[in-house]
């Protein structure tokens, strides 16, 4: 197998999407208490969808349980077709805070997932879709490096090109650009969006920042807390395919919506917590 | 090992360079701590040879020298051939029991509570006083030693390792197995690699404890080794010799911590270069 046979990009999108992420009615306790109530969406093939809710909304714990790293008290969740507890090669997760082996070269971390799950590929091909990642995020010359030696914007390329090396088809996203500074998370932002177009991915992207998932989203998920439930599904695909008018008119219309809700949703938050 | 990025030889754009730091400066770390025990024993020797102690209860370093000497002429080789056969046995014996107990310890929520509050205290008590005990037990032989040996260092290493292994990154571990790791792999490429600092770390507090052990397993009762030299010296108040015999079990505990800290350094190269050993 060569490595543009290994390197493959995710089906293009057909006319009707495919569902690639079905959560029906989940629930979820952490201890005794509940953190997501009755959660349902569902997420087709090539969307970006963001999650946006108040600190302890269970966006989170909502991405785990897409990860299958947490399980569903009731309801269940469908990864293309199969429970999202097995474990498959359909999804990769970008951490906030980089989770990136310390003991392991830059290369070594890139290469990690595809050790892990394609062992099919001999070393030099696994090793050759490394340096492909890490040359397509600028940081060819840092393979031999460890985390320690590099900034927060540099570990949270290697983060991306990890998680962009095992091809998944949904690619997981925990506020990824929360621990970088403003300049860095802004290049960034510019990467994922060349990225994610470039490879049509799937991508469940949670975040704080509206103008984050404002600019890079497709679909927004607005999420109440206490507990954790699904306000509202906005999709901006209509408005986004006239670029003018969502630069000129929509961007501010949204921005202003979804700052109300959160608005909201913080000042409930706090109130909450300084009656307990 | 690749040179970091951010580490290169710029000019300003008057054409300086940043500021040279000189060799003395640079090697500190190295030769101040050698300088600093050659003025310590150079004080000694000249407080010794001036103000004339009694050489039975007092000695300086050029008479330690002496001692030295005449217990290379004599029975030295012979007593650390004893006390290392009884110290690496010993250490052997505590690594082969602490690495599974502590990666159970580690690992399983049940056995670190019902253990732990028995290692914790076994740890805390001074368990020297069981020495006599262990000598009726494995007679005056290199056995009743070694036990003492095991008894002293396996809780040093096995508590550091139950630490090491509770103490791994949550997210770490979380990352692996997302990304697809299965149990081997996350303890190979997780576990492990984190918990190698402390064991270490574990290593270095039992070789000082195992050292104590020998020397002390051999005062009570023995027939050879250094302790047992340490004590027969100091029993016929020979104290240069006795101080040379102290001196020697000194020079080898820190040859054994730096071979300790050059082992962290190829097991766990990252920690090095990040400059937190």
């Amino acid at each position: 197998m060569t490595m543009e046979t290994a390197l493959t990009a995710a089906p293009a999108r057909a006319t009707t999407p495919a569902t690639l992420i079905s959560v029906e009615n989940v629930t979820f306790w952490y201890g005794s208490t509940l953190i997501l109530d009755d959660v349902s969406c569902s997420i087709a093939e090539g969307e970006f969808v963001s999650v946006i809710g108040a600190s302890g909304c269970g966006k989170s714990t909502l991405l785990q349980l897409l990860d299958g790293a947490l399980r569903p008290g009731n309801g269940r969740v469908v990864i293309e077709g199969h429970d999202a507890s097995k474990r498959d090669d359909s999804r990769a997760v970008v951490y906030q805070d980089f989770a990136l082996m310390p003991w392991k070269t830059v290369a070594e971390n890139v290469r990690l997932g595809l050790d892990y799950r394609r062992g099919d590929l001999r070393m030099k091909q696994r090793e050759e879709i490394a340096h492909h990642y890490l040359d397509r995020i600028g940081l060819g010359r840092a393979a031999g490096m460890y985390p320690y030696q590099l900034s927060g914007g540099m570990k949270q390329r290697v983060g991306l090109a990890r998680a962009f090396a095992v091809q998944p088809s949904i690619l997981l996203m925990d506020e990824p650009f929360s621990a970088l500074d403003a300049q860095n998370a802004e290049i960034l932002r510019e990467e994922v969006r060349g990225l994610v177009a470039e490879e049509r991915r799937c991508v469940v992207f949670v975040t704080h920042n509206l103008d984050e998932a404002l600019q890079l989203s497709d679909r927004i998920l607005l999420m109440r807390s206490t507990p954790g439930r699904l306000a509202e599904d906005i999709s901006l695909v209509e408005q986004k395919s006239d670029p003018v008018a969502w630069e000129r008119i929509h961007y501010a219309e949204y921005r202003a919506r979804l700052w109300e809700f959160l608005k909201g949703e913080v000042a409930a938050h706090s109130e909450l917590k300084e009656r307990s | 090992m690749t040179t970091p990025m951010h580490i290169s030889e710029e000019r300003s754009s008057t054409g300086l360079r940043a500021p040279r730091e000189s060799w003395i400066s640079k090697q500190r770390s190295r030769w101040l701590p050698v300088a600093t025990v050659i003025v310590i024993l150079l004080v000694w020797e000249i407080l010794g040879r001036t103000i004339g102690w009694n050489p039975l209860f007092f000695s300086y370093p050029s008479q330690i020298w002496s001692g030295f000497l005449s217990l290379a002429a004599g029975p030295l080789w012979n007593d650390l051939a004893v006390s290392g056969t009884e110290f690496v046995l010993g250490m052997l014996i505590s690594i082969a029991l602490a690495i599974p107990v502590g990666f159970l310890l580690g690992t399983r929520r049940n056995a670190y509570f019902a253990l732990d509050p028995i290692i914790s205290a076994l740890y805390a008590t001074p368990v020297l006083v069981l020495a006599p005990l262990l000598v009726i037990w494995f007679g005056l032989g290199i056995q009743s030693k070694i036990a003492i040996v095991v008894i002293l260092s396996t809780f040093s290493i096995m508590i550091n390792l139950t630490e090491g292994v509770r103490a791994t990154d949550v997210g770490l571990l979380r990352a692996a197995r997302s990304f697809g790791a299965g149990r081997w792999r996350v303890y190979r490429d997780v576990i492990f690699p984190s918990v190698i600092p402390y064991f270490v770390t574990g290593l270095r507090l039992a070789v000082g404890r195992a050292m104590i052990g020998v020397v002390v397993g051999e005062y009570i009762a023995s027939t050879v080794g250094i302790g047992f030299q340490i004590e027969a010296d100091a029993q016929v108040f020979a104290t240069p010799r006795y101080l040379a015999g102290v001196a020697v079990i000194v020079v080898l505990a820190v040859i054994v911590t730096e071979l300790l800290k050059l082992l962290e350094r190829k097991l766990a190269p990252w920690r090095r270069l990040d400059g937190q050993d």
